[in-house]
């Protein structure tokens, strides 16, 4: 069971010391929704596994009454990725280092502002602001709240009207504090109508750093709103240090007309929660979210998604393939709704899994719900186990049995990372495969 | 001279079930043995067990390979050891592209040698020479391993990597089953240019018409689990003629 008082209370001094500090800056809008958000977080309980969307992420192994918040940090290195260009901004700590973000990003026309310098804007035609004030004050989620509440600035990113920008940006989030520590990273990605951006997040360690592998939790936000006509692709890359956990979630919005697609790779870290939520605002959208994950050790991956078909018209896929091993878990719980109004929607979901040991454990759970009677849906899920007659194959040939299990694994997963953009993250993502075999 | 293999009496069930009941079988250096007999007759299961498949049951019996004990190899290093089973039905592995399967077992089998693995550029050298001689479509090594192949061109890319590994005994198990005419000759002459009398072969076949292809030295003919009869290829054609049921009926013969 989790102790709830004895979090808020611990919550509550990490919060007056957070305050101590604030140096003047106590009185600002955003330190109001800080306040705000820690007052709400107070009367929302952390979930436990009573609570369905949380019955395989056992919730104690994520809160500590330990977490202090981590130490602002300029000093990182995150390995780069062979012939990658990309605009990089990195975020350290919960911290996004303004001064270390692509100067060619600016130049290219993409305008990024601090989360409080956009929340301060009061004009109403800014969609920015108002949405992020919509969305900080109405979470009921006690990861976010504690995210609003105790998030050090995040930050804003424009894309404005027809721009298609010409290479990806890249989000490096790491967390590296010699302490056992929280960090709560945020940011907004706001793709205006007719613009085209493709969205890198690399959860990392830092390279140079001693204290890399300190425990710790990332709890992460990420909103991506995209206007008419607009396209995102987003692939997330996670490879944190096995004392590392994240709680991620990702709240996307669409406008008519506009496409996204999704791809999630995780392979480090040791509790993993993923959460992708999509509302699909308007009519004619496409929706695409693919994962692809391997377990071992006693991690736990846990990935919850949830696509709300508001209108008609409207197109979602969902493929996640994950490998469990050793005594490692998984749970999937995709969630599709499809409301009354939303006639003529096509939605697909799919949940491959292979569980290759008796310890290992994974939950597959796809689910619709259909309002509307002239919709194309269908939902899936397998588990299986390597392909003895394939592993024949291989070893006939003369590959020794621990190399073609290998080849087996990643021709697994080589369907979801095929589909991914990004070429030189590909390769990357195939290489630290490798080590892995 | 050592024989390459020698197989004796050789018993071994599937489920319980006996499958081969006493074979024997000697294999020298440079020899063409051909194996034939109706369905059931045990044809596939003695190529299979020689690779090392794990649904069988050795019961008894020996089977030594240059001289070492065969069944208590690894699969794997049996391969390296130098033997290559043609597989009757190639598996099909998506998400493994050919060019990188093929690579895998040419650098294992250097490897093993104490050679050098190929770089890149000397591999698709390598790969190219050998494809132009099967007639293969340099287009099969971008797709994913027998994925969506046709059955000729699953046979091609079997002969490919019997070209590519150059084992010391090969082992064909119905390769010609399935396949027209012109993929037949294909795969027969693939199969010659790499006769040698440092290289010998194992046919498991149905039926005589590749045989008039690829020219056995020795013609065997399995019936429940034994050979039953050996001959040259004179064999094989009275077989095409006659069918099976003479040898059923009769004893061990020795044409």
């Amino acid at each position: 069971m989790l102790e709830q008082e004895k979090i808020i209370e611990h919550l509550d001094a990490v919060f007056r010391d957070m305050e101590s500090r604030l140096n003047g800056r106590a009185g600002s809008h955003l330190h109001t929704l800080h306040k705000a958000s820690f007052e709400a977080l107070r009367s929302t309980h952390f979930p436990d596994r009573k609570h369905e969307d949380w019955r395989y992420t056992p919730v104690q192994r994520l809160i500590s009454p330990k977490y202090k918040l981590a130490e602002k940090k300029q000093q990182y290195n995150i390995a780069e990725i062979p012939e990658l260009d990309a605009f990089k901004i990195p975020v350290i700590n919960g911290h996004v280092i303004l001064d270390g973000v692509d100067a060619a990003l600016k130049s290219a026309g993409v305008i990024i502002r601090p989360l409080q310098e956009v929340m301060q804007i009061s004009s109403p035609e800014n969609i920015s602001s108002r949405w992020l004030h919509t969305v900080m004050t109405t979470s009921n989620q006690a990861f976010e709240l504690l995210n609003f509440a105790f998030h050090s600035g995040g930050v804003v990113i424009e894309i404005p009207k027809n721009l298609s920008l010409s290479k990806p940006i890249e989000i490096q989030i790491i967390h590296d504090d010699p302490d056992i520590s929280f960090s709560h990273p945020l940011y907004f990605i706001h793709a205006a109508e007719g613009s085209n951006v493709t969205v890198i997040e690399r959860f990392e360690k830092n390279s140079t750093s001693p204290d890399a592998t300190a425990n710790g939790l990332i709890n992460a936000l990420a909103f991506i709103h995209l206007e008419k006509n607009a396209g995102v692709k987003h692939i997330r890359w996670q490879d944190l240090p096995e004392t590392q956990s994240l709680v991620y979630k990702l709240a996307v919005a669409q406008s008519r007309d506009s496409r996204f697609e999704s791809f999630a790779f995780d392979f480090g870290g040791d509790m993993i929660r993923n959460n992708i939520d999509v509302e699909l605002d308007e009519s004619n959208t496409y929706t695409s979210l693919q994962a692809g994950y391997l377990a071992k050790r006693r991690q736990s991956f846990d990935h919850q998604t949830r696509i709300n078909h508001k209108m008609p018209h409207c197109e979602s896929h969902e493929l996640y393939k994950g490998i469990i091993d050793e005594q490692a878990s998984g749970a999937f719980n995709g969630k599709v709704f499809v409301h009354p109004d939303a006639q003529k929607t096509n939605a697909y979901q799919q949940n491959d899994t292979l569980v290759l040991s008796s310890n290992a454990l994974m939950n597959s759970k796809p689910q619709l719900e259909i309002y509307a009677d002239d919709v194309k849906c269908s939902h899936g899920a397998t588990i299986g186990q390597l392909d003895e007659k394939s592993l024949f194959y291989l070893k006939a040939r003369g590959i020794d049995p621990q190399t073609a299990r290998h080849i087996l694994k990643a021709a697994f997963l080589a369907e979801v990372l095929d589909n991914a953009p990004v070429e030189p993250l590909r390769n990357y993502i195939r290489s630290r495969m490798a080590l892995d075999a | 001279m050592k024989p390459l293999i020698k197989i004796t009496d050789l018993h071994v069930s599937i489920d319980g079930k006996p499958i081969l009941n006493g074979l024997n079988l000697t294999v020298n250096k440079g020899e063409v043995h051909a194996i034939m007999g109706p369905n059931g007759s045990g044809k596939s299961t003695l190529a299979n067990v020689l690779a090392g498949r794990e649904e069988y049951t050795i019961e008894s019996g020996t089977v030594e390979y240059e001289g070492e004990d065969l069944l208590s190899m690894d699969i794997d290093k049996r391969a390296l050891a130098g033997i290559f089973l043609a597989f009757q039905y190639p598996v099909e592995i998506p998400g493994v592209s050919n060019s990188n399967f093929l690579k895998s077992i040419i650098n294992a089998k250097r490897k093993y040698q104490g050679l050098p693995e190929l770089n890149a550029l000397e591999m698709l050298k390598f790969i190219r020479a050998k494809l132009n001689a099967i007639e293969m479509d340099e287009s099969l090594l971008k797709r994913s391993l027998n994925d969506g192949f046709s059955g000729g061109e699953k046979k091609r890319n079997e002969i490919l990597q019997m070209t590519l590994l150059e084992p010391k005994l090969a082992i064909l198990d119905e390769t010609d089953s399935g396949l027209d005419i012109d993929a037949l000759r294909i795969v027969a002459e693939g199969v010659n240019q790499l006769r040698s009398p440092e290289r010998s072969f194992i046919v498991v076949t149905h039926y005589q018409r590749l045989l008039n292809h690829i020219i056995p030295d020795f013609v065997h003919v399995l019936s429940n689990g034994k050979i039953l009869a050996t001959g040259d290829r004179t064999l094989a054609e009275k077989l095409e003629v006659e069918g099976y049921d003479w040898i059923k009926e009769s004893n061990t013969v020795t044409a």
